[in-house]
């Protein structure tokens, strides 16, 4: 039985139908992307096969931090990131805060990229954190994850434009629950097989059911972190703060008041990391020292969750006396309601919880939504085939739906060619250009076919099959070594690619079949593509 | 009217749905409690945003009469709005 009248159950369900034609492709971009990015960091292990070292956090840093903090300015001592990329590469960046060229409150300062075993200074850049070299070594996996945060455009426009698609998710979860009359039913519906056009709603039926509680939690927390730095953050400090963003970050991360700028000598921060991966049992994945030099420096050292714990961590050390001082929230320097819900928040959206299972779990529900997004179009599509935008539709729909995985490979392929010799940054942004613009030609190449998704899906098939190929050409570890080395997820990824390109063949050649059939039948209509 | 109450739900759940969830964002770190950290009236209205703009997006298009629902938004925003510039 539905929750609300009849009018008001047409109203939503036209708002639920056009705003899914309007945005649905583009939200079935985000979600697809979102998906893929749940893996970056295997993604990035998987790119330069394998990092050299496990336990970047537990090489000789002190002694190198100490000699590279003498090289550079008073001033960027105030502030220390030191973080390793996919490669164990560190980078330690010596900073101060200021404004950068595009008037945006910047962190400025010198950035060490350290070479993982000898921790020999590969490179040295200087200027606004927004304005430095990317890092080669990590550009698959940031591409992708920049992809799904902001879509590659400018700053905030990208985050208003995911944080769009969030919310159309958001409202179309939330009337999905209001519409549907029989919710429980609807789990466990079998699809029916009389004709396509019900089969494929019944299956939409099944899988948005099941997705629901999911789209949920990923809409809110997608759309909370688009705008929560793009909108919230603004907004709050200019009625708490007078404007001042910096002053509300401070209050809000919980930075020290300065207890003293008094010179000290610093303790050794390998035993403050050591003892943290004790406590913890997990390598650190960032360390932040604050006020270098000074008697009232801090080190955080931030641990991804561990064991029965769903947030993560950060163990606060005192720099002079080397002494722990306990785990600092989120937010603030007390625990709070507000700093524990928001905690949540980042392992609720990536999946990283537990770590590779839920993971694994958040791509198939990812995968789970994303065909939740393209079936609901289809059936929009299958629903009124004398419709222009409906024929319109029909060509997008497999154009965007293989297109954009399709993208994802290029993209793969031209950091994997570049890797060793060239600029893998650009070559892993144009191997996306290029793959997107293969999939319009296709498109416009069969758009007399009608049906051309079997095409695209063997096309997408290929190039995952050649992925692992590719990598291995191209001076990539082969299984053993990479076993042998303890880089099991190399391996994992390889296979997940050969997978997922022979089920997609497998698939192509099916749906082929169907296609040709219906067409002979006279079924097939010129504007509904075939599964 | 079907013809101005189509032009009301427009205006009401587009822009004033938008506005709505800003402005009650903006004024809800002035009456929220600080918390035991003193920064919940800073986080809650930033995590909440989200839900207050899909709660009055929803309204607008659930309210069975548009003239109110426009009204009631409309005085939700001047209600917050004023609440914001009393502080300054």
């Amino acid at each position: 039985m539905s929750l609300v009248n009849q009018a008001t159950s047409k109203r939503l369900l036209a708002v639920h139908g056009w705003s899914g034609v309007l945005l649905g492709l583009f939200l079935y971009v985000v979600v697809i992307t979102g998906t893929v990015a749940v893996l970056s960091q295997e993604i990035g292990a998987w790119s330069i096969s394998g990092a050299k070292t496990q336990a970047p956090f537990s090489q000789p840093l002190d002694a190198r931090i100490r000699q590279l903090a003498q090289t550079v300015e008073p001033k960027y001592r105030e502030d220390i990131t030191i973080y390793p990329n996919a490669s164990g590469t560190i980078l330690v960046f010596f900073h101060t805060h200021g404004v950068n060229s595009a008037g945006k409150p910047d962190d400025v300062g010198v950035r060490f990229l350290l070479e993982p075993g000898t921790l020999k200074v590969a490179a040295r850049d200087e200027g606004y954190g927004s304005e430095l070299p990317e890092d080669r070594d990590s550009a698959l996996d940031y591409f992708i994850s920049i992809l799904h945060i902001s879509l590659h455009a400018p700053d905030p426009v990208g985050l208003y434009l995911t944080g769009l698609a969030g919310f159309v998710m958001l409202f179309a979860v939330i009337s999905g629950i209001i519409l549907h009359r029989h919710l429980i039913k609807d789990l466990f519906v079998a699809p029916r097989l009389s004709s396509r056009l019900l089969n494929r709603r019944d299956r939409h039926i099944l899988a948005g059911s099941w997705s629901l509680p999911f789209g949920f939690l990923l809409a809110f927390t997608g759309t909370f972190f688009s705008f929560a730095g793009a909108i919230g953050l603004p907004i709050v400090a200019m009625v708490a703060f007078g404007g001042d963003q910096e002053k509300m970050t401070e209050t809000l991360v919980g930075a020290p008041a300065t207890v003293s700028e008094r010179p000290a000598d610093m303790a050794n921060l390998d035993s403050m990391i050591a003892r943290s991966v004790a406590r913890t049992g997990t390598q650190p994945s960032f360390v932040s020292i604050a006020h270098w030099g000074a008697a009232d420096s801090r080190a955080y050292l931030y641990h991804l969750p561990s064991g029965r714990a769903v947030e993560a961590s950060t163990h606060v050390y005192d720099m002079a006396s080397g002494r722990y001082h306990g785990v600092k929230p989120d937010l603030g320097t007390r625990p709070s309601f507000g700093s524990t819900v928001y905690a949540w928040m980042g392992p609720l959206h990536f999946g990283h919880f537990a770590g590779l299972l839920s993971k694994l779990i958040w791509v198939s529900l990812g995968l789970a939504a994303s065909y939740v997004t393209l079936t609901g179009l289809r059936l929009w599509v299958e629903r009124r085939p004398d419709m222009p935008s409906g024929r319109v539709l029909g060509v997008a729909i497999p154009m965007v739906g293989y297109g954009v995985p399709i993208g994802l490979t290029g993209a793969a392929l031209g950091f994997l060619l570049n890797y060793p010799a060239g600029d893998p940054v650009s070559g892993t942004a144009f191997g996306f250009v290029w793959g997107c613009a293969f999939a319009v030609l296709l498109a416009g190449v069969l758009i007399r076919r009608g049906d051309a998704s079997a095409v695209f899906m063997a096309v997408l098939g290929l190039a995952m099959v050649a992925l692992p190929l590719v990598r291995l050409a191209t001076g990539g570890q082969g299984w053993p070594d990479l076993v042998g080395a303890g880089h099991a997820v190399v391996v994992m990824i390889d296979l997940m690619l050969l997978a997922g390109g022979v089920f997609a063949l497998h698939r192509s050649r099916r749906g082929d079949a169907i296609a040709r059939s219906a067409r002979g039948d006279g079924q097939a209509s010129a504007a509904v593509p075939a599964e | 009217m079907p013809a101005r109450d189509n032009v009301l739900r427009w205006v009401m759940a587009g822009p004033l749905a938008l506005i709505a969830a800003v402005v009650t964002m903006a004024s809800m770190p002035l009456w929220l409690p600080g918390g035991a950290a003193g920064i919940d009236n800073l986080i809650w209205p930033i995590l909440l945003f989200p839900a207050l703009w899909a709660v009055y997006f929803l309204y607008a298009l659930i309210e069975a009469r548009p003239l109110r629902g426009t009204g009631v938004i409309a005085a939700i925003i001047l209600a917050n709005a004023a609440l914001i510039y009393s502080r300054f």
